[in-house]
């Protein structure tokens, strides 16, 4: 073959966009009404399933119940104990999960295609006949409130639940979601089982499963044990509360070596039209490793490895968010600066250069993303979640390659101008309290998610 | 870069033990789908694996060097993972801390690990940007710039690694002391993050002659997998690695150990760690050794999965650990089995240690259940699936099996050699690798820092 020599001056990017379509999916109805989503990939004998319910920590009344009540499914039926649960999925090698997240709870399994009817079989019975045994609760709230002690030690979990209590005050948000040492310790098994039959067996519920399957035999398998459920109560959780103002926190731990920052603010989710152009803005601002931001405060300044930011989305509520770890003497600094360059971005002009290195990064980022079957269901689980349209992929993967330069400005300026902001620092509060006060008047966050002024 | 967290349940406790993956047990194939693919070695030596995967628009490159901390000078420690830092900074013509920009404006992903055995660069790119892989790959392959800037910079970037890999993490010392014991006597008996002190010495020429010797075609492996066109690739393969000569083909020392003659038995005070820690190796096979399978197989039946032996005694039933797991882990010419208990507040770590040769005991006298056996094999074969799952696991594994074996094909045929494996093998090995007090125990105590 005739070749040249290669050009090793210009590294042969290509500017070519690649092309994605969303994996085929199937819409279904249970004859109960039960929704699924079925996303069928026969390359490997692998099968995920997921019963997702639309009750998560936003629900609770005791910090950390969803989260526990949720595990407790997998620990005992009427007719399993613990053990036994344990001894079924690990035998035919199923990964059987129940979680809780904020706003809703979900059962499931990924294994062997041919164990499916198995794996299902033992998930069935720990959704419809959980035991919530008062040994077992104890057990698991040991365990759990060993892990709290744990995670208060850890400035980026103690920076980020005095952040969520701080832009959500006052709203089902503004709490510890995995619980706190005292509100774990009140949990009984009769919050437990107010919790399962009042919300889990009361709330929409819906299944997603992608992977290698058939699907009539599939819903046979589902017709069979998804039973109905009651009629949910009205969704009564209001909007999220607006910031006016710099709200300044501390969360503390002692003699902390480094300060864990976050600035942030409300912004806006998935549903909203703007979405993927702020996406693509937020990236040019904080979103990766060469945006303005990580440029500002790493390359230029020094005071941190790394800073980014990014925007969490849920059902309620959503906000703008900022975080880093700086050392203790560049904090006042680092959160200066912050703010600085969201002023000058909001109303600043792009290069086009950068504005089309964003787009192929959050392009490939996006592409990597929707790999295996697995993460086709992660994204699935999404649309149900947040009553997204089934082109919503497509859509976003196009719009953050076609919306253009001059559209722009007006999504910077309106979610990116920092006109109310939470300004959270977690660390040694000697350090921080002279540090933090430039920035308006500075209130204590404790472990339990209480501000205090 | 990559860091492979060991024990990481409930954020209590990540360890090092290599920088990078040991992690090479669970990926190979299920025999439902073959995977396909075609090989070249081109005169230089290089050998390449080509993967079409169409499943997503994405493409995964890995280049596998056989180099790692066993092939370093005994004084020079930590080389191989130094110039897996290096090897991010700058090339002739690629200006200093440009790759991971190039990576990142073309929508990819980068990482890489160093082991004992190896050192492996990857790429993850949105289908259209493999030509930008290969194109990096090369440069770094022959066109490294191993100069004053990039070295002093890294060698300040390794020490603040270390410090936060090994000196501020609870147990961090666990895996140097635990190499130093087990592989007593051999090019394991160090570990790859090495000593900041044989970095610091090293002078640049060092450093040159070390690339010099193991960056060359005929010492590595490229595997490309995803969505792309084979011939395509060719081109690209042949335009920016052929222009490359052989190397010098390296001579390697017969691999020697020491025999474990007693017991090692060592208390280490632990200001980082919160709650005490037994840790327990002894020596185990080899990677592709006759008894890997079966241990393999037999420490899925005392440690996989809440069912597994040691959870339900030690964390369910006795309650005194809140961890407590047994894993292989295998290199290249020889290997380990480790065994930990994290215990509950309160707990005694000898219990724990105890209630584990208890259950390894009365594997051996009572023997395996058939329930047990159809498990072991289950989760193997699960495992195997799995590490199919994308297109960089699928690369991942087409290199090591050829680095390892010779032979890339072992990913639709290792299986095989799994199932072989009888209930008979698993009390075989029990016997021969567990049955033993030449083993090295570790317990970390921890200790209130000094005001």
């Amino acid at each position: 073959m005739n070749i040249t020599a290669p050009d090793w001056t210009h590294p042969p990017i290509s500017v070519q966009k690649p092309t994605f379509r969303f994996p085929k999916f199937e819409r279904r109805q249970l004859s109960n009404g039960a929704e699924l989503l079925l996303c069928r990939d026969n390359t490997q004998p692998l099968i995920n399933l997921k019963i997702l319910i639309d009750s998560g920590s936003v629900h609770e009344d005791i910090p950390g119940l969803a989260s526990l009540a949720a595990q407790m499914l997998l620990r005992g039926t009427g007719s399993r104990s613990a053990r036994e649960i344990a001894e079924a999925t690990d035998s035919i090698a199923a990964q059987a999960y129940s979680t809780a997240t904020w706003d809703s709870t979900g059962l499931g399994f990924s294994c062997m295609a041919d164990f499916a009817k198995q794996a299902f079989d033992v998930i069935a019975d720990c959704l419809y006949d959980p035991k919530f045994e008062d040994s077992e609760i104890g057990r698991l709230k040991k365990k759990t409130i060993a892990d709290i002690r744990h995670e208060n030690a850890d400035t980026n979990y103690l920076s980020g639940l005095a952040f969520g209590c701080s832009m959500y005050k006052g709203h089902r948000y503004g709490h510890a979601r995995g619980g706190t040492e005292a509100s774990i310790g009140s949990i009984s098994r009769s919050d437990c089982l107010g919790w399962y039959e009042g919300r889990l067996m009361n709330s929409k519920l819906s299944v997603i499963v992608s992977g290698n399957f058939d699907t009539d035999e599939l819903v046979n398998m589902l017709e069979s044990k998804i039973l109905e459920q009651g009629s949910p109560s009205a969704d009564t959780i209001p909007a999220q509360p607006e910031i006016a103002g710099n709200n300044v926190v501390i969360i503390a731990k002692e003699k902390a070596p480094q300060t864990t920052v976050r600035i942030g603010m409300p912004s806006i989710g998935r549903n909203n039209a703007d979405y993927p152009a702020l996406q693509l803005l937020n990236t040019i601002f904080g979103g990766y490793f060469m945006s303005r931001l990580n440029h500002l405060l790493r390359e230029t300044k020094g005071y941190t490895y790394g800073v980014f930011s990014s925007v969490a989305a849920r059902k309620y509520g959503s906000a703008f968010v900022i975080s880093t770890n700086v050392g203790n003497e560049h904090v006042a600094n680092a959160i200066g600066d912050s703010i600085s360059e969201m002023k000058h971005f909001a109303g600043g002009k792009l290069d086009h250069e950068e504005v089309e290195r964003a787009r192929q990064y959050l392009g490939g980022s996006f592409l990597r993303s929707v790999e295996s079957p697995k993460q086709i269901a992660t994204m699935l689980n999404s649309l149900l979640l947040y009553g997204l349209p089934d082109s919503y992929f497509d859509d976003f993967f196009r719009k953050i390659n076609e919306v253009t330069a001059g559209e722009l400005p007006e999504v910077q300026k309106k979610y990116l101008e920092p006109n109310g902001l939470v300004i959270v620092a977690a660390g040694d509060p000697e350090v921080l309290r002279p540090q933090l006060a430039r920035f308006g008047d500075v209130k204590l966050c404790d472990t339990e998610g209480a501000i205090i002024n | 870069m990559k860091i492979t967290t060991l024990l990481s349940k409930s954020g209590m406790i990540a360890l090092l033990f290599v920088v990078g993956l040991a992690s090479f047990p669970n990926e190979a194939s299920g025999q439902a789908n073959q995977i396909k693919f075609e090989e070249e070695t081109l005169l230089n030596g290089l050998h390449i694996i080509y993967n079409v995967d169409r499943s997503a628009p994405v493409v995964a490159t890995i280049v596998y060097y056989k180099v790692g901390s066993r092939d370093e000078n005994p004084e020079r420690t930590g080389f191989a993972h130094f110039f897996e830092h290096l090897m991010f900074e700058a090339t002739e013509n690629i200006p200093r801390s440009t790759i991971d920009k190039y990576v990142n404006e073309a929508g990819g992903s980068l990482n890489a690990s160093t082991s004992f055995d190896q050192t492996v660069y990857q790429f993850v790119m949105p289908s259209n940007e493999l030509k930008l892989a290969l194109w990096i790959e090369s440069q770094r392959m022959r066109k490294l710039l191993v100069g004053e800037v990039g070295v002093e910079t890294q060698r300040g970037v390794v020490k603040e690694e270390r410090k936060n890999r090994v000196d501020n993490q609870p147990y961090g010392t666990l895996f140097e002391k635990m190499a130093a014991n087990i592989f007593v006597g051999g090019s394991y008996s160090w570990t790859p993050i090495g000593s900041a002190q044989h970095i610091d010495k090293a002078t640049i020429q060092e450093f040159r002659d070390f690339y010099d010797k193991f960056y060359q075609p005929n010492n590595a492996t490229l595997c490309i997998s995803g969505d792309f066109n084979v011939n395509v690739a060719k081109k690209y393969v042949r335009a920016y690695f052929n222009i490359y000569p052989k190397g010098k083909v390296i001579e390697r020392e017969d691999f020697i150990l020491d025999d474990i003659t007693k017991e090692y038995r060592e208390e280490v005070q632990d200001e980082k760690a919160q709650l005490p820690g037994v840790f327990i190796g002894l020596r185990g096979p080899q990677v592709g050794h006759k008894d890997y399978y079966a241990v393999s197989l037999l420490t899925n039946i005392l440690a996989a999965g809440e069912s597994s032996r040691i959870y339900q005694r030690i964390v369910d039933k006795d309650q005194s650990a809140v961890q407590a797991s047994v894993m292989p882990i295998s290199l290249q010419y020889s290997g380990m089995i480790f065994l930990y208990g994290i215990a509950g507040a309160g707990k005694d770590l000898g219990d724990i240690e105890e209630a584990m040769y208890d259950e390894i005991q009365k594997l051996i006298d009572d023997g395996i259940t058939d329930e047990e056996f159809t498990k072991t094999k289950n989760i193997n074969e699960a495992r195997f699936v799995s590490g199919k799952k994308n297109v960089l696991s699928k690369a991942r594994s087409l290199a090591q099996y050829y680095a390892y074996y010779g032979d890339a094909n072992m990913i639709n045929t290792e299986i095989d050699k799994y199932n072989a494996v009888t209930k008979a093998d698993l009390i075989r090995v029990a016997k021969k690798y567990f049955d033993t007090d030449k083993r090295v125990v570790l317990t970390y105590i921890p200790k209130k820092p000094d005001k």
